[in-house]
This record gives structure tokens, sequence and C-alpha cells, in this order.
């Protein structure tokens, strides 16, 4: 038997998605978090925009990653094009692609499902899911449900928390 | 029901395709079991029933059985309006058909169970897991598409493992007088060594859309049992798939009805059925998930 990573249901060998809470069985690519260097965390960086980061978390081969200013950790965002950010609770079984719960996500207002990252062939696109208290790029607040660009050193904010994307690829 | 059965009863015919359009508010006055029989007998036929649900308060339960038993489908209408489009679209796609009464007969093989089977085209709906399964008319051009979920028991020390031993039989319209028959017969190398290589895209893309459908299943199932908290939890859960799978008005309908759940503990009766159509709905290809 296999145990389900999210729910623990127990399932036989071969078996793909999780019969309980649906989540994907078999090995797939996970997400890992790296931590950066903390002092290049940029401190308010909604007043100007922070400079590019040539920070060493490009070296380890996040080609593209989200920084969470308030620590300076660097959540690769590689392996799919789709991303959901948000925060788990204890008792739901499945978390947000992007679970920002050890971040102090409560107290920072991140909604549970607040918004979502596609990651398309001309760039990387935000979108805000009716979140509770909002999402900001660069300080300018998103309208709901539309896909707002988003470009290498842009600071993304949910609720009152900060994001940067460190990109690569596109522009 | 009974009355358009005779009428088609009068006018059967081997070479022709056989089909009842069952449209209903959904009211049943205590005979659901008579409709059944109903369904069944029409299946030993070749009848074929598509059932079209109007409004919510039809049991979709039964139309799903109604369809299973006799390889047609089930569609749910918010309104009586679209029903003229869908009634045609089904004379339309009648016209193409080139070989009814599909049906799955046979076996499975031995240490081999046969846990589920999803059709995934054409109307994509679980056929259950009991041997033979009618899959309805197969079109010009197209296919039909089945998943089937068999569980291997240990088995000893052998080299190949017989999965089914089943036939795919249907009548061909074009005058042919016998019932055509293709042996399935499927057989896997057994070895120690797990095999890394991933399924084919398809099958898992199916099986990821399978279980959201599951789970919708799961948490009406549980509400019924009194257990809403786990239900509502449950719809949570799949609203957060469903995000991830870029179906916001779906996702909403889930959350709503978790919300629903956890002020009067229950699941509307529109809600489950556009919960339950809607992840069907989502193994549709992409032209036809348009026009829903």
């Amino acid at each position: 038997m296999i145990e389900c990573p999210s729910c623990k249901h127990q399932h036989f060998v071969g078996t793909l998605y999780c019969s309980e809470c649906g989540t994907r069985l078999a090995p797939s690519n996970p997400a890992p978090t790296m931590t950066g260097a903390r002092h290049q965390a940029i401190e308010d960086p909604a007043v100007t925009k922070p400079h590019i980061p040539e920070g060493p978390e490009l070296h380890t081969g996040a080609l593209m990653g989200l920084r969470v200013l308030s620590t300076g950790d660097v959540v690769s965002l590689l392996g799919r094009s789709n991303y959901t950010l948000g925060r788990s609770i204890k008792e739901q079984a499945v978390v947000p692609d992007i679970d920002l719960a050890n971040y102090e996500a409560y107290d920072y207002g991140v909604s549970r499902l607040h918004a979502e990252m596609k990651i398309e062939k001309d760039g990387v696109y935000v979108i805000d899911l009716e979140s509770a208290n909002g999402t900001l790029i660069n300080g300018q607040r998103l309208e709901s449900l539309k896909p707002t660009p988003l470009l290498h050193g842009d600071v993304l904010q949910l609720g009152r928390m900060q994001l940067q994307l460190i990109s690569r690829y596109h522009r | 029901m009974e009355a358009g059965l005779a009428e088609i009863e009068n006018n059967l015919r081997k070479e022709a395709v056989n089909q009842m359009v069952l449209l209903t508010d959904g009211r049943t006055y205590g005979d659901e079991d008579e409709c059944i029989a109903l369904a069944t007998k029409a299946a030993s036929q070749g009848i074929s029933i598509n059932c079209i649900g109007i409004g919510s308060d039809w049991s979709d339960r039964l139309l799903d059985d109604l369809a299973t038993r006799s390889g047609g489908s089930v569609v749910f209408l918010n309104s009586p309006k679209a029903v003229q489009d869908l009634l045609e679209e089904i004379f339309t796609s009648l016209g193409m058909v080139v070989a009814s009464r599909m049906r799955i007969e046979g076996a499975i093989g031995q240490q081999v169970d046969l846990r589920s089977a999803f059709r995934i085209q054409p109307n994509p709906m679980p056929l259950g897991d009991v041997l033979p399964m009618s899959l309805g008319h197969l079109m010009r051009d197209t296919q039909i598409r089945v998943i089937l979920e068999l569980v291997v028991h240990p088995i000893g020390d052998v080299q190949t493992l017989r999965l089914t031993h089943m036939n795919i039989t249907g009548d061909i319209l074009s005058g042919e007088s016998e019932t055509t028959s293709l042996p399935v017969n499927l057989q896997i190398p057994v070895s120690r060594d797990p095999d890394l290589e991933p399924p084919p895209d398809t099958i898992v893309d199916a099986l990821n859309l399978i279980a959201l459908y599951r789970m919708q299943e799961m948490a009406r199932h549980e509400s019924e049992l009194g257990q809403s908290v786990q239900a509502a939890k449950r719809l949570e859960n799949l609203a957060t798939h469903l995000i991830a799978s870029g179906e916001r008005d779906l996702a909403k309908a889930a959350l709503s009805e978790a919300v629903r759940l956890s002020r009067t503990e229950r699941i509307s009766s529109e809600g489950e059925k556009i919960l339950k159509y809607g992840t069907r709905a989502l193994l549709l290809p992409p032209s036809e998930k348009m026009r829903q």
C-alpha cells in the first residue's frame, strides 16, 4: 500500500490520484524551498521598485522563484505552469501550491486561496482570486480575477505579505 | 416512458439506431423501480436512453442508472430554453452513428478485479463495475474511450498476466446481420522491478479529472450521512483543485456549497447537479466544453 502525503489515506500501489483528497500520488516535481541571504531582502519595496536581485539564489539553480521578503527564503517556481498561492490551515488536507502558512501568512492577511500565478510563454501573470485583503503589484492594487503581468524584480503583495519575483526567463 | 418504449419496440430494427430521448422534470411517484425495470428491458432490446433533466428537482441517480444500463447519457439543463438546441444536437449526432449497441462483454482475468469503469468519451460518466457494459453508439470518425480500473491481487511466479478476456461487440449499421465482435485480451509482463515509466499523459490527465468527480460524489455521500463538516472540507479541497485546473466557476460553486453545508448541513439540490455534471464535463474535449 502507499500513503497519500496529504491526507494519509492508504491506496493500492499504482494508484495515481488520492480518492480522498485528489492529490497526485505518483512522484511529481515538488517545489523545493531554498534559503537566501536575509540581508538581500529589500525593506520597503512598495515605495520604489527594488533593484534586480543578483543574489546567490540564481546560482543555486532557481531560474524562477518567489522571494519572501520578510525572511529572504526563495520558493522555486519550476516544474509547473500554474501555482495557487495562499495559506493552509490545520484541518484542511490540501494546501495551495505555494503555502505561505509558515511565513505567518495569517497575520499578514493572506487568504486561504489568495491568488494564482500562471507562467505563460510571454511571461508570468498573477490573478487575484477575490481575496479578502487584495493583491498588489508594486503597490498597485489588482482587479480581481484579471491576469496582470508580473516582471522580474516586481513585488507581489498578498494582503500585507510581500514576495518578489526572481526570474531569469522572459523580460 | 412506457408509452415511448412501446412505440420504439413497434419499430425496432437491428440495422437502425433505436434510441429514446427522455425529457423529464424528474418527479417520480414511487415508481423508480419500474423505471429501472423498463430501462433494463430497453437495454436488452438494444434501445439506449438519453436523459435530459430540467430544473433541479429530478433524481440524478435515477437518470444516471437508466443511462448506464442502456448505454445512454444524462444532460442537466438549468432552464428549458436550451432544450431545442440540445435535441437538434442529439438528432444530428444520431445521423452519424456507424455502429450501435456497443458493449464490453466477457470476463476479467484471474487474480484481477474490475474496480470501476468510466467512459471518458463520448458523454463522460461512470459505467459501474459489472460486465457486460453498455457503451452506446459509435459515431463516425470518433472514438469511444473507457478507462478500466483493475486491481491485481498477489500472483505467483509468472512471466505474464492476462488482465482481460473481453469482447467488444456492436451492430454495424451498414446492413451486416451478425453482431460484430472484437476480442480484447490484454496481457502484461510481470516483473519484480517496478516500471518507472509513467503512464501516458492522456490517462493521467483523465484520472486527475475523475478523481475530482469522485470527490464531489464522496462529499455528497458524507453530507447524506450527516458528516457535514467532513463534506464541507472535501468540497473546499475540490475547489482548490478546480482553481488549479482553471475552473473558477465550478470552484466557486463548490465553495458556496461548502459554506451552505456548514450553515444548513446540506448541499443544495441544484449544487449537487452543478458539481456532478460539471466535474464530468471536465473530461470533454475542449471544443465540446465551450458549448456546455
